[in-house]
């Protein structure tokens, strides 16, 4: 029998005494590729942390491919919404992908295959030309294109992204989607994304988080009267911020 | 210049060459050691290790004089507090973060005024000065040989954990979820930068101890983009201000530890500001071309 990659069952979550996620019940397959919708401090985030094990739920069980979270970590690549990091810390490209690599030996030295791993993930996000340049010099697109490559380079069993798109630029965004849906089967993949109009046009079904988790089909959020009326509403603002943003089209 | 080499080379004049060597040697401990305490932002917790080791130091003096354990060596107190107090400081930092700042200040003074406190009580004349400033011109060949070894330790360390000491320093929480014991590395690196400041107090005192630790490393930092390359500039830098801050002392007969940090002080700022001056023209020039 082969176990779903990701399973909660009664999962609730409170932070002190607010409740950020309540009686979760989710079963995602092997191999599934999934976005997670909602609005923002509705619980996308802490539903991440919840599978990676960096928080413990206060009711309920959560099993990744059938082991305690804990236990699986290693076979989850991460790619947090930001990371906290010192600017001017000195540190290139190429040693933040290959951190990825730093579970392969028992003193963390890097093998020829690692090297060569870690400059495919870079090869990937189109990162080559920034092999060797500090990661304080690179752009916010950039940096998040670094640390995707970075959790590529873990050979994940599981791929959790949290908002990867939202300092890319478009082009390179709709290129992400196309990259990860080529790991489709390989690996299962959950995407943390406001993007709703892009999430609608790509699958069929989403996982929308609002303190409960539901999965829903996508023509629910598109709906002006459905379900999740109030991540419709949050799609608008969004869109509209997204036209000011970067001056591009309202219908791209 | 002249004089200086054939005092250098003078059989009978020991100090001086002793001074040069371990101002040298100490640079390798300093440049390593210093790159990881300023690029991990941890200079304030040197800081507090250093001040402590004059607790460790005054206790074991009084044990050794007023009690009679003559075992005690000075140099065994101070090892024992700077590592105490490392591994109070890195256990706090880890599992009660916003204590943090509070018990590094309480270690650092608390550290001084109880070796200040053991140090009134002990028999003999001991002059607390010593051991803020040290005398980089009294030194053995005993201290040259612990030296040494100290250089042995931390390069060989720093080399086989790298790339883990490099994750922990950036990225705690990824390390983590990679399976690295993040606490362990972490606490391994305090312990690194408490030995190099014990066995380097005793030689060049705890002022100038801070000084070396971050100064030539914040130089280096300046100008690399990797954390491997700091290390090696700074130990550069550390060399080069240590030989020319003893020749300068040499010359204008002054003490040899407040001119290299005179010196190197004076290089941070000129260099800080030549960068901020240099990268500020940069942003007039194209708001300017903006227009």
């Amino acid at each position: 029998m082969i176990s779903p990659a990701i399973s909660m069952s009664d999962v609730s979550f409170y932070y002190g005494e607010t409740c950020i996620l309540k009686d979760v019940n989710l079963e995602i397959e092997d191999g599934a590729f999934m976005y997670i919708v909602g609005p923002n401090g509705g619980g996308k985030t802490t539903l991440l942390r919840l599978m990676l094990g960096l928080m413990r739920p206060d009711t309920g069980r959560i099993t990744v491919m059938g082991q305690n979270p804990g236990l699986r970590q290693r076979q989850i690549g991460y790619v947090p919404q930001h990371i906290q990091y010192d600017p001017q810390f000195p540190i290139n490209v190429l040693d933040i992908v290959l951190m990825g690599r730093i579970d392969r030996s028992v003193t963390g030295r890097y093998s020829a295959l690692d090297y060569s791993i870690a400059r495919r993930s870079l090869h990937l996000m189109e990162m080559d030309d920034a092999v060797g340049q500090p990661f304080s010099e690179l752009s916010g697109g950039q940096r998040q294109r670094v640390l995707i490559a970075r959790a590529l380079a873990c050979e994940p069993r599981v791929l959790l992204l949290d908002e990867p798109t939202a300092s890319l630029d478009a082009q390179f965004e709709s290129r992400l989607m196309e990259i990860l849906c080529g790991f489709k089967g390989d690996m299962t993949i959950l995407v943390v994304s406001h993007d709703l109009e892009y999430v609608a046009s790509a699958v069929n079904e989403v996982i929308c988080v609002n303190q409960t988790v539901q999965i829903h089909p996508t023509e629910i959020l598109t709906a002006p009267s459905g379900l999740h009326g109030q991540s419709y509403a949050y799609r608008r603002i969004r869109h509209d911020r997204r036209v000011v943003n970067s001056g591009a089209s309202a219908d791209e | 210049m002249n004089d200086l080499l054939v005092a250098l080379l003078d059989p009978d004049i020991v100090f001086l060459r002793y001074a040069f060597l371990i101002g040298l040697m100490a640079s390798v401990a300093f440049g390593v050691i210093g790159s990881l305490v300023v690029a991990r932002r941890i200079s304030y917790i040197a800081g507090s290790i250093s001040h402590s080791v004059l607790g460790g130091l005054g206790i074991a003096l009084y044990v050794q004089r007023a009690v009679g354990i003559s075992w005690f060596h000075p140099l065994l107190g101070a090892v024992i507090a700077a590592l105490l107090s490392a591994l109070i400081i890195g256990w706090v930092s880890l599992y009660a973060r916003q204590r943090e700042d509070t018990v590094i200040g309480a270690i650092w003074s608390i550290g001084m005024a109880i070796g200040l406190l053991f140090l009134a009580k002990t028999p003999g004349y001991v002059d607390p000065m010593s051991y803020l400033f040290g005398n980089i011109l009294l030194i053995s060949q005993h201290d040259l040989i612990l030296v040494f070894l100290l250089d042995v330790v931390i390069v060989s360390t720093v080399a086989i954990f790298y790339n883990r000491i490099l994750a922990v320093c950036f990225d705690d929480e990824f390390a983590r979820l990679r399976g690295i014991r993040v606490e362990l590395y972490y606490l391994l690196m305090l312990c690194l930068v408490a030995l190099t400041i014990v066995l380097l107090v005793t030689v060049v005192g705890i002022v100038l101890v801070i000084a070396m630790l971050t100064l030539p490393a914040a130089i280096a930092g300046q100008f690399s983009g990797k954390l491997s390359h700091m290390m090696m500039l700074s130990i550069v830098v550390c060399a080069l201000f240590t030989v020319s801050g003893l020749s300068a002392s040499y010359y204008l007969d002054m003490p040899g530890g407040p001119i290299i940090i005179a010196m190197l002080g004076a290089a941070y700022l000129l260099i800080l500001g030549f960068m901020r001056y240099r990268s500020g023209f940069r942003t007039f020039r194209n708001q300017w071309i903006r227009k």
